[in-house]
């Protein structure tokens, strides 16, 4: 019974197959059905319709995309243009550091906080201008500039600390922290106010210690090239050449 | 592709296709044509002409798609319609029908095929169906050929659902007496 069942459905299944149509006939006749439904209903309308059935959803989307490329465009201008903290596409520019720190490789990140750290530096120094400007109270009150100038001097000091994640070999990254903490102490030493912040207080010590080391440094190679010109102007006298 | 779409899906994709949706178009085709290009093989014997009229129902449903109304029937038995009627009309040009290309398309089955099927026998199921009258021809190639469910044949053919079921026990009996004897 089961096999007769079986032998059944096996015929059942050669007879669809054999009255089944060709591919080529199927791929032939595909192209022309579609090839006439896009002459006959130009793909345009679809859209068209489309646009009224969802109106809404259509407008917002185009304005999705205009805002994108508004805000996009303006983050690169606030970037190029390297605007001032108080400039109101200031925000953007920092959005921007962000981006081009997320899309460069460990190494290269170093030079791109190295240039951050130096653009806070700039930005403390014209925001303090700034204030010095200011006839009133209400006036750097109105642009936060003391608000502004103490995030500016953190975030001077995140970017500066982190060159020394980013740069494996020691000496680059002393030479590079040691720079930038002089440019940074010379921006924010006259201001009472900033100079008292604690993460600035803790930074300082540790500039100064290798601002030191650095002098030391110096110190210690005059001495030594100083003896070695003391000798060398002994040898001089020795043969009768006057000392340089 | 055959058997994917519900009704309410086909009915969409028909909406999609009065606005000229290439995608839409495509699945149309590709589920219709080979159940449709089957019904006509299995009624005309003749590949050629099924692939004429095959070609025929598609340019017809692109030029009649604007006059589908879901209210009216599903998008199944309109299409089914228009190959019914097309087969209507080619009998009524031609009515001889013959199993011409039976043996040169057997001998491919046969290579194939995993199991081996006798080829006398295929013959003489073909040969049976050759002898069913008009009606029985029809129910052979939309039931056993193209799938399509008593329902589905009964909307085409105006035939009840209980007609439909006697008249495929008729024709699988005497089919059967073939495969098995």
């Amino acid at each position: 019974m089961i096999k007769k069942y079986l032998k059944n459905i096996r015929y059942k299944k050669a007879l669809k197959r054999y009255f089944a149509p060709s591919q080529e006939f199927m791929d032939k006749n595909k192209v022309i059905f579609l090839e006439t439904l896009k002459a006959k209903i130009p793909a345009s309308n679809l859209q068209i319709e489309g646009l009224h059935k969802n109106k809404r959803m259509q407008y917002a989307y185009i304005y999705a995309i205009a805002v994108f490329f508004l805000a996009a465009g303006s983050v690169a201008y606030a970037d190029k243009a390297d605007v001032s903290p108080t400039h109101p596409l200031y925000e953007l520019k920092r959005v921007s550091e962000k981006i081009q720190l997320s899309a460069l490789p460990k190494v290269k990140e170093a030079e791109l906080h190295e240039k951050f750290a130096k653009r806070r530096v700039d930005e403390i120094k014209e925001v303090k201008n700034k204030i010095k400007e200011a006839d009133s109270e209400e006036k750097i009150n109105k642009l936060q500039s003391r608000g502004k100038l103490n995030e500016l001097q953190n975030d001077f000091i995140q970017e500066t600390e982190a060159i020394g994640d980013d740069i494996p070999a020691q000496e680059v990254k002393k030479g590079k922290t040691q720079e930038l903490c002089k440019i940074g102490i010379e921006a924010v030493d006259d201001d009472q106010d900033l100079n008292k912040q604690p993460n600035w207080m803790k930074f300082r010590r540790f500039c100064d210690k290798i601002l030191e080391k650095e002098e030391d440094g110096i110190i210690k190679e005059n001495k030594e090239r100083g003896s070695f010109l003391d000798k060398n102007s002994k040898i001089r006298e020795k043969v009768g050449i006057k000392p340089i | 592709m055959e058997r994917l779409f519900k009704k309410e899906d086909l009915n969409e994709l028909a909406n999609k296709l009065k606005k000229g949706d290439q995608v839409a178009g495509g699945k149309v085709f590709d589920y219709f044509s080979p159940l449709i290009f089957r019904f006509f093989v299995a009624r005309t014997s003749n590949r050629h002409i099924s692939e004429d009229l095959a070609q025929d129902v598609f340019l017809k449903i692109v030029n009649k798609i604007d006059s589908f109304d879901e209210e009216i029937g599903d998008f199944t038995s309109w299409v089914w319609q228009i190959a019914r009627n097309t087969l209507i009309d080619y009998f009524r040009s031609k009515k001889e029908s013959t199993f011409t290309d039976v043996p040169q398309d057997l001998e491919n089955i046969y290579k194939t095929e995993e199991y081996l099927i006798e080829k006398i026998k295929f013959n003489e199921i073909l040969e049976v169906v050759k002898e069913f009258n008009e009606d029985e021809q029809e129910i052979f190639s939309l039931h056993y050929i193209s799938d399509l469910s008593y329902k589905e044949i009964a909307k085409m053919t105006g035939k009840s659902e209980g007609a439909l079921r006697v008249f495929v026990h008729r024709i699988n009996k005497k089919i059967k007496e073939v495969i098995n004897s």
